[in-house]
């Protein structure tokens, strides 16, 4: 088939050329392309599909139905891509547990799966990161509960398996104490809460491990704009770290929380008002190296319960597309270049992919037309009841 | 239908009302508007007097109480607290009083009943009805309360009392200044200090506060000896100054507040218990019977 009248966008930029798609790659790219089958997607653009490294699944919980489901309902979001968390139940961190999840993505329809392991076992020792990365894991995860003697082997592995990092910064001690955070509407609420201090001094804290060991540390769905300060510090001189934030952190303050709102009950906590804004600007600057959806579905029985006893996490997926376009791009935040580059080529990069671009012999890719609006339907969502705009079809 | 949750439920009307029946009331008498009227208590967490407060109160009204004792964990046997809350509305009760260690419980809750539903303190949170109380034991002692200088001493940030007074009072015009080490007061535009003394020569009153430890995940202090040693309100620190003392009570003694301050007349803590009866008669009158 050939798609006409589409702009074509990829990390080059914008254009308008007729792209032939056949069996999904494609095989020419150039004006007045003829073919018995032509979609004339005037208004539209083609775009290459999205890449999430920052997926969960329903309830956490490891299981072929699970991951069959997120297949599908990333691919309706326009995300073509997506790697699993790996603190499932059971957990990502050892070899049964990573061939019974490799042997449920034969035949998935939807998006392309990939599974990310802990480094860390329960008791917060090493997993077999050799063995692990070998069965085929994308990419190794680790919190920073993880001690120094622990985080230091672990650089080491990454150093020898030339992988990124993927880097959760949060501090053990401070995160069980709290559920939202610390901030004016903590103290409003009566809910305890968690200081900004416990990702900030754990970036910190790895940035010199990462400049140490001269590895890639990605810090996953960064929530605090002094993280992302010291970040890109640490970038001007040199050391190998970027950071993902999601696309609620950039449009959501923790006064989402009020009513007890448990929707907005999220890991990382949303930030105030005022931190918002600054990640808005950090984003506006550039120093902010990729986006996600950051989907962490939950069920009733884990959510309509006490704010303190509710699960984190919120559904996003399955409106990925509309969302980064609507928030983002529709705007002016960034072009559609810049989200090509934020939510397709960095993330495919970090899981040493490469993606983002429109040309011969490329696959996955969608057509997003930016004209059409709805209203989102989703209790679990934080945009229910809100408008927009986009429809996503996969070619 | 009307429910309490957090004091700013009421307008500033609605609480005058509420204060002028309560002072009504304070002849002893009983007004049994409520009959036939059925009121829950479900207490997730243990309370003594607030429960029997409400208790006394709802039957000088002459409403009928069904207790309902729920353990922590039956929540956590795969029912949400929207299923609970309408189980219990199912029944067709006119208010459900409501206690939990967490915040917001009783705004969930609300969320998804008929019958009103009436904090009696959530976590951190709110307890609206304590708040109702102090601020009718102080508008008794000084006419007004506009321009009175409060001091709430303790652990503010975990204390759903200083929370909910916070809002009332100042929002009668009182002052309200905070007290307390640094790890104990919230992020608030009052004034706050970690020194009694800065403020001791200006107030009009103090309210005490029980320090939480059931509510601390952490150490937050190395003993209540050594919490004491700078926040109990003694004799010496208030010498012999024309300013009283409130305290929701439980009294921790010699921690919050010495023995002999206890036994002086500037200390209202007994008369804050007798106001309860009468403020939470004057709350379920206004909820259920309708002005």
């Amino acid at each position: 088939m050939v798609v006409t009248n589409a702009v074509v966008c990829d990390i080059h930029g914008e254009r308008r050329v007729d792209v032939r798609i056949e069996d999904g790659i494609i095989t020419e790219i150039g004006e007045g392309l003829q073919d018995a089958h032509i979609i004339d997607a005037k208004g539209a653009f083609l775009l290459p599909q999205l890449v999430d490294t920052n997926v969960s699944l329903h309830d956490d919980v490891l299981s072929s139905k699970n991951i069959k489901e997120i297949a599908k309902n990333a691919l309706k979001g326009g995300v073509g891509h997506i790697v699993i968390n790996p603190l499932t139940t059971p957990a990502l961190d050892n070899e049964v547990v990573i061939e019974y999840a490799q042997n449920s993505l034969h035949e998935l329809s939807g998006a392309k799966v990939d599974l990310m392991i802990n480094t860390l076992k329960e008791d917060a020792s090493l997993s077999n990161i050799a063995i692990l990365l070998k069965k085929g894991a994308v990419a190794p995860y680790m919190s920073t509960i993880a001690k120094n003697n622990i985080a230091i082997k672990i650089a080491e592995y990454v150093k020898m398996y030339d992988v990124t990092l993927f880097c959760k910064a949060e501090d053990n001690s401070l995160i069980n104490s709290g559920v939202m955070l610390e901030g004016d509407m903590s103290s409003r609420l009566g809910v305890p809460g968690i200081p900004d201090l416990s990702e900030v001094l754990h970036v910190s804290r790895m940035i010199e491990i990462a400049r140490h060991f001269k590895i890639r540390i990605l810090f996953k769905a960064i929530a605090s704009p002094r993280s992302i300060y010291l970040i890109d510090k640490a970038k001007s001189e040199g050391v190998d770290v970027a950071c993902e934030v999601s696309i609620h952190h950039l449009f959501n303050a923790d006064s989402a929380c009020e009513n007890f709102n448990t929707v907005a009950k999220l890991n990382p906590p949303l930030a105030c008002e005022k931190d918002m804004l600054e990640l808005r600007q950090a984003l506006r600057e550039g120093k902010i190296d990729m986006l996600t959806s950051l989907h962490q579905p939950k069920s009733p029985v884990n959510k309509e319960v006490a704010f303190y006893d509710a699960a984190y996490g919120c559904d996003a997926i399955a409106d990925t597309m509309a969302l980064y376009y609507t928030k983002l791009v529709k705007s002016g935040l960034i072009t559609m270049k810049e989200l090509v580059r934020l939510a397709v080529q960095n993330p495919a990069a970090a899981i040493g992919m490469q993606a983002g671009e429109i040309a011969v012999g490329k696959t996955a890719l969608m057509l997003f037309n930016p004209h059409e609006k709805r209203v989102v339907n989703n209790p679990n969502s934080l945009y229910n009841h809100q408008e927009l705009y986009g429809e996503v079809t996969i070619l | 239908m009307r429910h309490l949750i957090r004091t700013d439920d009421f307008t500033t009307d609605e609480v005058k009302t509420i204060l002028a029946t309560a002072k009504s009331y304070s002849d002893g008498r009983f007004d049994r508007i409520l009959q036939d009227k059925i009121i829950i208590t479900l207490f997730f967490e243990n309370s003594t007097r607030t429960r029997s407060s409400f208790e006394i109160a709802a039957k000088r009204l002459g409403a009928e109480m069904v207790h309902l004792d729920v353990s922590k964990s039956s929540t956590k046997k795969g029912e949400t607290l929207v299923d609970t809350a309408m189980n219990l509305d199912a029944m067709g009760p006119h208010a459900i009083i409501v206690r939990h260690e967490n915040a917001g419980v009783p705004k969930i809750l609300s969320n998804h009943t008929r019958a009103s539903i009436i904090n009696a303190g959530d976590g951190a949170h709110a307890h609206p009805t304590q708040a109702l109380l102090d601020l009718y034991t102080l508008t008794e002692h000084f006419g007004d309360v506009k321009g009175k200088k409060i001091a709430i001493v303790g652990d503010i940030k975990n204390s759903r009392v200083a929370n909910s007074n916070m809002e009332l009072l100042t929002r009668f015009g009182a002052e309200v200044v905070l007290v307390g080490p640094p790890q104990f007061l919230p992020k608030t535009p009052l004034y706050t200090t970690n020194n009694i003394r800065d403020v001791i020569d200006s107030v009009d009153a103090i309210m005490s506060l029980r320090t939480q430890t059931e509510r601390h995940s952490s150490q937050n202090y190395a003993s209540l000896k050594d919490y004491a040693s700078d926040f109990c309100i003694t004799t010496e620190v208030l010498g012999d100054r024309d300013v009283i003392l409130l305290h929701p009570g439980p009294v921790h003694r010699n921690i919050d507040i010495c023995d002999a301050l206890l036994a002086d007349e500037r200390c209202k803590v007994l008369e804050q218990v007798s106001n309860g009866v009468l403020v939470r008669m004057a709350v379920l009158k206004q909820l259920i019977y309708g002005i």
